[in-house]
């Protein structure tokens, strides 16, 4: 009977120990994905230009907003998107002629890519440096 | 004694059947071909009326090409959008001298790809072209991606 219960012991320690899952569980980190805010801030002169490069990791909406410009407020600047080769800094696809604002003033598909802003001197609107702001949120 | 054997012989079926993995085994999915241009070179130049400019790449593996038109401008920094140019993709003539173009459109600057083509691996060409539009010459700028 002794025998008999070291037996049943024995099944028991198989049982247990030898039925363990010993897979391991692999956790594949979430890709980071967009839209991703890129902002911009510095100052543009008389006659000046200023242009930003980023990339875009994906094809999708680009946006760009010139948040602030002045002073006064009311300044009318040109802004554009581009492609940063070819020219000073930037060579534009699209530009206009905007004040700043919170409602995005440009608003332009793209594929992935490199891609450029630009902020420049309209002719007629700053005597000073101006500082700004353009927020571009791209994928 | 014969209790004994008994669950000697448990153990051993323990050992046998009681182990089993029971999981089912999923293959690896197998990712869909991706046919996605490894890279992108830039051409840019000034098109004049009537006229026309080509590039050529090299593409080392035969597959998708893309080309957009990204910029065109006069000499002042806002672009020009309103006019609009021919442009090709294709394979660079015997003597090279120009661009036998094989898929071609007639676009304004954009940051999407105006066109797409399978290319061979080798020696090929965009090509830029004035369609009666221009006026004035003109800076541009072509995007094209390739393997």
């Amino acid at each position: 009977m002794r025998t008999a219960l070291r037996a049943i012991g024995l099944a028991l320690m198989v049982l247990v120990a030898g039925c363990s899952d010993s897979g391991t569980t692999t956790t594949t980190p979430a890709p980071i994905t967009g839209p991703f805010k890129d902002i911009f801030t510095s100052i543009i002169y008389p006659g000046g230009f200023s242009a930003h490069s980023f990339s875009s990791g994906a094809a999708g909406t680009i946006t760009v907003t010139l948040t602030s410009a002045g002073p006064p407020d009311t300044v009318v600047m040109g802004l554009g998107i581009g492609v940063p080769n070819f020219g000073p800094g930037c060579s534009l696809t699209t530009a206009v002629n905007v004040s700043a604002g919170s409602t995005p003033q440009i608003t332009i598909p793209a594929d992935a890519g490199a891609y450029c802003i630009a902020i420049f001197d309209v002719g007629n609107t700053i005597p000073t440096g101006e500082n700004f702001s353009i927020t571009t949120v791209h994928p | 004694m014969s209790v004994a054997r008994f669950f000697a012989v448990l153990v051993v079926l323990c050992l046998a059947v009681g182990c089993s993995d029971t999981r089912t085994t999923q293959p690896a999915p197998t990712p869909p071909a991706v046919d996605t241009p490894a890279g992108s070179e830039f051409f840019g130049g000034t098109l004049v009326q009537q006229g026309t400019n080509f590039f050529t790449f090299t593409v080392t593996t035969a597959g998708r090409v893309d080309a957009t038109l990204n910029s065109l401008r006069t000499t002042t920094t806002m672009p020009v959008n309103n006019i609009a140019v021919g442009l090709g993709l294709g394979v660079p003539s015997a003597d090279g001298t120009s661009c036998v173009v094989s898929v071609s459109a007639i676009v304004t600057p954009s940051l999407t790809a105006h066109l797409t083509t399978q290319a061979p691996a080798g020696a090929n060409c965009a090509q830029i072209s004035d369609v009666g539009n221009l006026v004035v010459p003109l800076t541009f700028v072509v995007r094209v991606a390739h393997s």
